[in-house]
């Protein structure tokens, strides 16, 4: 039996690390400009060693290989989209809590907040009609 | 079905057992990864209604005499 699935896909580790070389280099360039060594030096580092791990390790490592955005198969699809919902959850809960921090203290970043609380908000609300539709 | 907390056991391991496969060639024949066989063998994982019937196609037998369901 043959299917048409790919179990295995390099280019999402390639994509992975082109994204992360870009990555390194606009932090490169800010902390140039802005003279932040640290930012310059520690940015492009930290994003380089995030785009090489999968490189490495993605097919000898089931997580690496997810992080390197290869959900192949049906249950890796599933692991990310439960991985991608459990991170929205936390985001949620921080930005509902900092929009509540910044209300309460008249923080100036209350604008910030609330507003990401918004998008948030109505991004869920129309995903939820766009799945509901299709079924 | 009455109960919404059921347990779904499967005979996956046991038929490729029998047939002499590996869990990367039955995952390469059914086009997931190996440890998503793993995964469906030790019931972690509930395959999809299409994935269960590749299964049960490949083995040339029933969804149903492959995956039981147990109400808890």
């Amino acid at each position: 039996m043959s299917t048409t699935h790919d179990t295995e896909r390099p280019r999402g580790r390639w994509l992975v690390f082109g994204t992360c070389v870009a990555a390194g280099l606009a932090y490169l360039g800010i902390g140039v400009a802005r003279g932040q060594t640290g930012l310059a030096i520690g940015g492009p580092l930290v994003m380089l060693g995030y785009g090489v791990l999968p490189l490495l390790f993605a097919r000898r490592n089931e997580i690496v290989g997810l992080l390197a955005g290869n959900g192949s198969d049906e249950r890796r699809a599933q692991i990310q989209l439960r991985a991608s919902a459990a991170t929205a959850h936390v985001l949620i809960l921080a930005l509902v809590g900092g929009a509540l921090w910044t209300l309460a203290t008249g923080s100036r970043y209350t604008g910030v907040f609330t507003g990401l609380c918004a998008v948030s908000g109505l991004c869920y609300l129309a995903a939820t009609a766009w799945f509901a539709r299709r079924g | 079905m009455s109960s919404m907390l059921y347990i779904v056991r499967n005979d996956v391991r046991q038929l490729r057992q029998d047939a002499g496969l590996s869990q990367a060639t039955l995952g390469h024949a059914l086009g997931v990864s190996r440890q998503t066989v793993i995964a469906i063998e030790n019931g972690r994982y509930d395959p999809s209604l299409r994935l269960a019937i590749l299964i049960a196609r490949h083995f040339g037998t029933k969804v149903e005499e492959i995956f039981h369901v147990d109400d808890a």
